[in-house]
């Protein structure tokens, strides 16, 4: 039996968009355009190394930072005219700072598009989730946000560990967000950068093992790090994709690469059986965004 | 001759339509359930909503396509209406909680506020 390619590519579309996400792909409700996130500054999962957008996000963290940008979906429609303004329509749930927004309150938010005299020409929704638990995952591999379990560097190997925090239903939550990492020893490796964000560089400095932590409001993860002196730098296991890194980098996941961002639910990892991720329950703040607010 | 045209003026007024209600219809769909009927809309904070405004005579004589309608906002604190292009579609968002109207203006006459509620957001 002969399928029409039109017909193969609506069943394609239908299988691929996720029902739980109302915007896929980030298309204005209005049909006019597309919403593309932004990266504000270094650490936000959404855009892997390297990249500053991404489509837009099934969710926000509460008190993420992130941009928008607005394109027209057809073009010759408008030509001439210049793109809309973004704005936030209720700025007790979503703040507008220069072009900064920031998720101040879960619910449901609404982004409008609007044009110079106030007519609204699309909108959308960007719906902010509190932060229930948080998960280390390998940098390199996004946006694939398998757990990591451990990290097995070389002496001077490099590592790029990223936080995603997660909602109530392990859903990847977008957003930049304030981050404190720690390493419990630091002539067994440091910290490179990325200090204060959601993702740093690890370098080992001597055999031994250390444990990252990295801390977001009352909430923390840790993973523990191995430097061995035995592992060879330039023909180990894994290639971590960076061009920068020096020696190998072994870092062990507990899901599939199928364990992608956009899929939503995680299904392959278990964050409770794989890094340590613990609520800090002697505090009596319930701020949980990281300092954001 | 005055007469003639008094006359003439009544026949006139009494052809236009006299204003009945506002038909509001759903033109997005939004993430949430809301209620956006003639006579009340309520939505959460943050949620906006696209309707289609069409004003319905309470007499033999109905509206054209392009007659003037607009909606507002008693309290934009609470309640946000904004226009679109389309002249016939507006943009509702709940902006606080509370309870507040929305104007509904033919030709530029007032005719009714229709009760508007903002919930908290959910």
């Amino acid at each position: 039996m002969r399928i029409h390619p039109i017909l193969l590519g609506l069943l394609w579309a239908a299988c691929t968009d996720d029902p739980a996400d109302p915007n896929p792909g980030g298309s204005g409700e209005l049909g006019v355009g597309i919403f593309t996130y932004l990266c504000r500054g270094e650490g936000d999962y959404t855009c892997p190394i390297g990249q500053t957008s991404a489509a837009f996000p099934r969710d926000f963290a509460l008190g993420g930072k992130f941009g928008l940008a607005y394109a027209w979906k057809t073009e010759l429609d408008h030509i001439n005219e210049p793109l809309p303004a973004l704005q936030s329509a209720a700025p007790e749930q979503l703040g507008l700072s220069a072009d900064t927004f920031t998720a101040l309150a879960v619910g449901y938010a609404a982004i409008l598009a609007a044009t110079g005299n106030s007519e609204v020409v699309d909108l959308i929704h960007a719906p902010i989730r509190a932060i229930d638990d948080l998960r280390l995952v390998d940098a390199f591999l996004l946006p694939n946000v398998a757990p990591l379990t451990d990290v097995v560097l070389p002496l001077s190997g490099l590592a790029q560990i990223q936080l995603v925090p997660l909602d109530l239903n392990d859903v990847p939550l977008a957003g930049a967000l304030e981050v404190s990492w720690t390493l419990d020893s630091d002539t067994v490796a440091h910290i490179a950068a990325g200090q204060g964000t959601g993702r740093v560089r690890i370098e080992a400095l001597a055999a031994g093992e250390a444990t990252l932590t990295a801390t977001l409001g009352d909430k923390l993860v840790a993973i523990p790090i191995t430097v061995d002196p035995s592992l060879d730098p330039t023909t180990g296991p894994t290639d971590t994709g960076d061009p920068d890194t020096i020696g190998t980098t072994t870092l062990t996941t507990g899901g599939t690469t199928d364990d992608t961002a956009t899929t939503g639910p995680s299904t392959t990892g278990d964050t409770d059986t794989t890094a340590t991720s613990t609520t800090d329950t002697s505090g009596t703040t319930a701020d949980t965004t990281g300092g954001a607010l | 001759m005055n007469r003639l045209i008094a006359l003439s003026l009544l026949l006139l007024a009494a052809c236009h339509p006299t204003y009945g209600h506002v038909e509001l219809t759903l033109y997005s769909s939004p993430p949430v359930p809301v209620r956006v009927e003639s006579d009340e809309v309520e939505l959460p904070v943050g949620v906006a909503v696209a309707i289609d405004v069409e004003p319905k005579s309470g007499n033999d004589y109905e509206y054209f396509k392009d007659d003037e309608v607009t909606l507002d906002t008693e309290d934009r604190q609470i309640l946000r209406v904004d226009p679109t292009e389309n002249p016939r579609r507006f943009v509702l968002t709940g902006v606080k909680a509370g309870q507040t109207c929305v104007v509904v203006e033919v030709f530029g006459e007032r005719e009714e506020c229709i009760p508007a509620t903002v919930l908290a957001a959910q």
